[in-house]
């Protein structure tokens, strides 16, 4: 009998999948960001009582002022890349046909900020404080965070 | 300031529906465990319809599961010893939850065999079965100490895996 393996295809070994996933929701501003994003297709910013600041994506508290925020409002569409990288793997690992661009944008007066791909520009064009525009024309939106893309402005 | 914390009750529908919007990731984590010498060897054994143990000759214990080093001895086991597939009884479980927590309306019975052949207190982890539907008939049919034996699935459907033995039941 075999009291030592010299040969890998003669290993035992147990597979198995850990089955493990989860279901975010995006709480009370959250959710109304995500839902103004799929049913009109802009970005909402939830607004201060006390300090005025607009935050985007919309919060429930202002993290400064530490009061709820109940004042929503449209930010527009038009932003400035605050950071990016570009991206030629996948979460897998796997090399992306094309590169992908992901950009850090703010708006102008506003809190915050949001992270989508770019699209529509050669990694090497990029820069920090280019205007962009939102997109958000996947024709069944989500109402997640991946219906959302830049392009330039 | 309002500090009354109200909470927002959600229901399984009002996500399922989308009137709730969720952002879901399924993982795809997946693990592959090396059985080693000593369990590859009882794998391979369960695949041929036996139950394998080891056999130190210093104290002359006989362990299953199998290992190749004796932890009182400090040293090698010696053989492997091919035992029987009955047992008894060692301690026992009844569930009505899977691995998972999932709900089950019947309950799964695991137990710890210990194998005539081996030395006392050595046995396997496995499932009960022909012992009752309900938790009231599992505890009338099953007692500590009681005599069992394996139930194999039919050799050309055997994997080497521990499931190769469907269950213990009771020895009539």
């Amino acid at each position: 009998m075999r009291e030592y393996n010299t040969n890998s295809s003669d290993l035992r070994s147990v597979s198995g999948d850990w089955g493990v996933w989860y279901r975010y929701t995006h709480g009370v501003a959250g959710e109304k960001f995500f839902q103004e994003m799929k049913a009109s297709r802009q970005l909402t910013g939830s607004v201060c009582p006390k300090c005025k600041r607009t935050f985007v994506p919309a919060s429930m508290y202002c993290e400064d002022c530490f009061v709820q925020m109940t004042e929503y409002r449209p930010v527009g569409d038009t932003g400035t890349v605050a950071s990016f990288t570009v991206l030629h793997e996948s979460l897998e690992e796997t090399p992306l046909a094309e590169p992908l661009v992901a950009a850090f944008v703010q708006f102008d007066g506003v809190a915050g900020g949001l992270l989508a791909p770019l699209r529509g520009v050669q990694p090497g064009q990029v820069q920090i404080g280019m205007k962009v525009k939102a997109v958000i024309d996947k024709e069944q939106p989500t109402g997640t965070i991946v219906d959302l893309a830049w392009v330039p402005a | 300031m309002d500090t009354k914390l109200r909470g927002t009750a959600l229901r399984e529908d009002d996500l399922r529906s989308g009137r709730v919007l969720t952002t879901e990731w399924r993982g795809k984590i997946q693990y592959t465990w090396d059985a080693g010498v000593a369990i590859g060897q009882f794998l391979d054994g369960l695949k041929a319809g036996k139950l394998l143990g080891r056999k130190c000759q210093q104290c002359q214990r006989v362990v299953i599961p199998p290992r190749m080093f004796c932890e009182i001895c400090f040293r090698r086991s010696d053989e492997w010893v091919t035992l029987k597939d009955t047992g008894r009884i060692n301690t026992f479980s009844v569930s009505y939850v899977n691995w998972d927590a999932s709900r089950r309306t019947t309950p799964q019975v695991p137990a710890v065999i210990e194998i005539d052949g081996a030395s006392p207190g050595m046995g396997i982890l496995h499932m009960l079965g022909e012992v009752g539907e309900s938790l009231e008939q599992v505890l009338a049919s099953v007692q500590v100490g009681m005599p069992v034996q394996a139930v194999w699935k039919p050799a050309e459907q055997r994997e080497g895996q521990i499931t190769d033995v469907l269950y213990f039941r009771p020895v009539k």
